[in-house]
């Protein structure tokens, strides 16, 4: 009696080698994990108008265009 | 929102390496440390071209996508930046960026013969170009420039390393304002359109298409 009672056990233990698992981890779209920060704009200089200071970031960008202070010769 | 890029002129620049020298005094960036570097293809040859990369804050960033600690974010603006105090400085974004862009204090490359990419060694807290945007610090404050340099884009500047390119090779800005310049400059060269990968950095909003090969 004893005997068939290892005998199942062993049975049971061998065959729950056989189970079948997920080997694919699944992806976990990762989070910034960091320190907040503060926005461009957000500072007295530009009293937290995002649009003071696009225009004056875009207006120094048109600095860097050659061509608004003076057109080539045809 | 502004969507800030960089793109560099190949047809300007002349490997006069102001950007990279700004670049480094600016943020006091230190020994071993090259957030912007010049690369020139057929040096010494006729018809040699120069070109000036740092980090090019990537529409779809790898680094961002491999970093297993995502210290890293993205702000309204389109600049990709890091977080230097959840950094463990694995290198993963080291071997995912295309541009060489994260760069690592400690490392072995010292002399001639030692690989750039000898990560087998003890490294610091990565360290990149920030667009002069400093971090996720208290703008302007003290710390932030100790840890990401000076941030001139809370101060309504551009990165010094463009506004100071002699030639205007190296614009940079929001990018459908520095591509309506870039393409003025082409119209005039009147040699024709030498650009590739041109859609997929600049030619259409973040949101827009799924392809972002």
């Amino acid at each position: 009696m004893r005997t068939g009672h290892v005998i199942a056990a062993l049975i049971l233990a061998m065959l729950a080698g056989c189970g079948e698992y997920k080997q694919k981890v699944d992806y976990q779209d990762g989070g910034y994990q960091g320190k907040k920060d503060t926005r461009m704009w957000e500072s007295e200089r530009f009293m937290q108008d995002s649009s003071v200071w696009k225009q004056m970031i875009n207006e120094r960008t048109q600095r860097q265009n050659e061509y608004v202070r003076t057109e080539p010769q045809e | 929102m502004a969507r800030m890029k960089f793109i560099c002129d190949v047809e300007r620049c002349i490997e006069c390496n102001a950007c990279v020298t700004a670049c480094k005094n600016e943020h006091e960036v230190p020994w071993g440390i090259n957030r912007r570097r010049v690369i020139t293809v057929n040096d010494g040859q006729v018809g040699e071209k120069s070109v000036s990369v740092a980090c090019m804050h990537c529409t779809d960033a790898p680094c961002m996508a491999v970093c297993p600690v995502n210290c890293f974010y993205k702000t309204e603006d389109g600049v990709v930046l890091h977080d230097k105090d959840i950094c463990i400085g694995c290198g993963y974004c080291s071997y995912a960026c295309p541009f060489d862009a994260p760069q690592f204090p400690n490392s072995a490359a010292k002399g001639p013969g030692e690989s750039a990419t000898d990560f087998f060694v003890a490294r610091g807290k990565m360290d990149k170009c920030t667009f002069c945007a400093g971090g996720p610090e208290e703008n302007g404050s003290e710390e932030e420039f100790e840890k990401y340099g000076r941030n001139r884009l809370a101060e309504g500047k551009l990165p010094l390393c463009a506004e100071m390119c002699s030639t205007k090779s190296l614009l940079a800005g929001d990018a459908p304002v520095i591509v309506a310049i870039h393409e003025h400059r082409i119209e005039q060269r009147g040699y024709g359109d030498t650009r590739w990968g041109w859609e997929v950095a600049y030619g259409r909003a973040e949101n827009e298409g799924a392809d972002k090969t």
